[in-house]
């Protein structure tokens, strides 16, 4: 699932208001994925992933504990958080560990392409079938791997 | 014969899935209720595929959970947990794939999963010059696990803390400056279901501890590393207990000291003993995939490679001398593809077979879909998915070279030696993309001198050609010599996915093999 800066911030928002360490750090990551691959001048295999993940830092002192999972849903995003948690209490502590820095600011992303995002099945194919005819207009065996 | 959704679902719920190991007796969750919650996303799955079209349909559900621990000297570097499921479903559509994935496990989601895969596949039919035919995969029922003394997963983090840093003190203690450690593990409990009516559900444990010790020259700057032989296998916490690490640490520390000052190799050709834990990698990298029958074909050419060996190969390439066999197997205790069934829900049976028998080369590996481009009647069970949004592809079994039938030990193979080398443990790897020429270091060398081990070398690394290089074996070891390495993290496919594989292998003997110093010039 591709996130929207106003759902990115609710979930962070979220899972930080689950925290009882003494610092946290979460890290949220989303995306959709479209994928097929050609090999001897025909698809092979071919693919389509949504999914989301999602990593907790928490730490107590010197004590740090990580989680990740990829669940979105609260009640997934609150055991995540007490998991690290868990995690950093048992920890031994971390002599060199640093808290992370305060509140930052970030320049927009400029990533995100709403043609890419707008991508289908038939829109991949047909780009593979100019690989295709490309390689068969020169008498070649054609591999190639559209994401 | 194909048995019904229904029949599988009423006999979940009457607990009547038999065959396996008993799983609920071996985890503390309520597996019962996963299984149902599976089968009816199973259902919802396939129900939705039939209805839009799929000839064939199957869907994989993974519950997958991983700890990964890691020091440096005497702190613990880092601890992290991660959990993760969800929900893959493949169909086939008038001869063409379709994949589609979901983490959201319900079965509103897994039927739209089932849509849009069979979307995939029918917007592809215009890429598909070939139609895929798949042999007829028998239906089970059934469950499986690896069988563990203790789950991982109930070790207290705190206690598996405590005992890295026991392992990196006994490095310390045997004079190593520095050392670092982790432990990692793996629970993933995988369900399989086809529209052919199998319904099965496989637990897997991966363990996989490493110490590395460096040792430092201020004065030259140089420094050395010495690794750990323990490799990753399927198995539990026992795997842990059982090693004696400060034996292995203390001896780390040394070897890796011994290593600043040890001579740097003259180049050359030169008879070559390489221990199993050298030689798995060699296995995997030159015959392992050099005996993948997508390779064979191109299908693999975009990003693994091809293989110099061809279809027509089989039955007729002298691929290795005639005490070489090397068998495939899913069913090797601690083997990391053990396994009852392979990612395509073909049983386990079918990996059993030779890839090269005494010298000759007899079988590719395949998975289904496969197996009538050379005239077969099934694939033999070599099927695997990283994980739930992947597409099963062909992926090796345990492939492992076999033992002689004498009882030859390893200083039986030294003795035969006048001027060689000693390899043990794997090191750096290099070869092309038709698994053919190749270059392999290794963590210890020894000079041999008249049949005894000498001093310790430097710089060493083996080049040669994987068809000359087999045929010059003429030494194994008996079964007493038997050890299985093998790794996590073999690569393959697009998108590229990480397959764990073992190799068992004895102490080998090659002779006149070009000897590279890899530290001229530095």
């Amino acid at each position: 699932m591709i996130l929207s800066e106003g759902e990115a911030r609710e979930l962070g928002t979220k899972l930080l208001s689950y925290s009882r360490a003494e610092t946290a750090v979460a890290e949220i990551s989303g995306w959709s994925r479209l994928n097929v691959r050609l090999a001897c001048n025909t698809v092979t295999t071919d693919g389509e992933d949504e999914g989301f993940h999602c990593r907790v830092e928490s730490s107590f002192g010197k004590r740090r504990g990580e989680a990740a999972g990829n669940k979105a849903d609260p009640n997934d995003l609150a055991s995540l958080v007490r998991r690290s948690e868990e995690v950093a209490r048992v920890s031994p502590e971390d002599p060199e560990f640093l808290p992370p820095p305060g509140a930052e600011t970030y320049p927009p992303a400029k990533g995100y392409s709403p043609e890419a995002a707008r991508l289908s099945a038939k829109d991949l194919a047909e780009q593979g079938q100019t690989v295709l005819a490309a390689a068969q207009a020169k008498r070649v065996v054609g591999a190639a791997f559209l994401e | 014969m194909s048995i019904s959704r229904r029949k599988f679902l009423q006999s979940l719920a009457a607990g009547l899935l038999g065959g396996g190991a008993p799983l609920a007796a071996a985890t503390s969750e309520g597996e019962p209720s996963r299984r149902e919650e599976v089968a009816r996303l199973a259902e919802a799955a396939l129900d939705a595929a039939r209805t839009a079209g799929a000839g064939y349909a199957d869907v994989r559900v993974l519950f997958s959970e991983s700890e990964v621990l890691s020091a440096r000297e005497d702190r613990i570097e880092n601890v992290e947990v991660s959990a993760s499921s969800g929900l893959g479903v493949r169909v086939l559509v008038n001869g063409v794939w379709g994949f589609s994935s979901t983490s959201v496990l319900d079965p509103a989601h897994a039927s739209a999963c089932s849509r849009s895969a069979v979307e995939m596949a029918k917007a592809n039919r215009a890429l598909a010059t070939q139609r895929v035919e798949l042999e007829r995969v028998e239906s089970r029922i059934d469950r499986w696990r690896v069988p563990i003394e203790q789950d991982p997963f109930s070790v207290p983090l705190d206690q598996k803390a405590e005992e890295l840093l026991g392992i990196n003190a006994a490095a310390r203690a045997a004079g190593a400056p520095f050392c670092r450690s982790f432990f990692l593990f793996v629970r993933q409990d995988k369900f399989f279901a086809s529209s052919g009516g199998s319904f099965l559900e496989q637990l897997f444990f991966r363990t996989y501890p490493r110490l590395t010790v460096t040792a430092t020259d201020p004065g030259t700057g140089r420094f050395a590393n010495r690794s750990s032989f323990l490799p990753p296998r399927a198995a539990g916490y026992e795997y842990i207990r059982s090693h004696d690490w400060k034996q292995e640490a203390g001896q780390a520390a040394e070897d890796a000291s011994r290593k600043l000052k040890a001579k740097s190799v003259a180049a050359g050709k030169k008879d070559l003993v390489l221990h199993p834990t050298n030689l798995w990698l060699t296995l995997h990298e030159t015959i392992g995939h050099s005996t993948e029958l997508d390779r064979a074909f191109g299908y693999e050419a975009g990003f693994a490679g091809t293989t110099f060996v061809k279809p027509s190969d089989r039955g007729h390439l002298h691929f290795a001398s005639e005490i070489v066999t090397v068998m495939a197997d899913r069913d090797q205790p601690g083997g990391l593809a053990t396994a009852a069934y392979d990612d395509d829900g073909m049983p386990a049976r079918y990996a059993r077979f030779p890839i090269i028998s005494r010298g000759r080369f007899e079988n590719f590996q395949m998975a289904i879909g496969q197996s009538h481009w050379i005239g077969l009647p099934h694939s033999n069970a070599c099927s695997f998915a990283e994980g739930h949004a992947y597409f099963p592809i062909q992926r090796m079994p345990n492939i492992s070279l076999q033992p002689s039938q004498q009882d030859v030990s390893l200083e039986e193979l030294i003795a035969g030696v006048e001027d060689g080398i000693y390899i043990v443990g794997d090191g750096s790897w290099s070869i092309d993309q038709q698994r053919k020429n190749f270059q392999f270091g290794g963590q210890l060398f020894y000079e041999i001198r008249k049949g005894k081990i000498g001093e310790m070398l430097r710089d060493v690394a083996y080049q040669s050609t994987t068809v000359p290089f087999w045929n010059a074996c003429d030494g194994l070891g008996g079964v007493k010599e038997y050890w299985l390495g093998g790794t996590l993290s073999c690569g393959k496919g697009q998108p590229v996915q990480s397959a764990p594989v073992s190799h068992g292998a004895v102490p080998a003997r090659f002779r006149g093999i070009q000897i590279l110093n890899t530290g001229r010039g530095t």
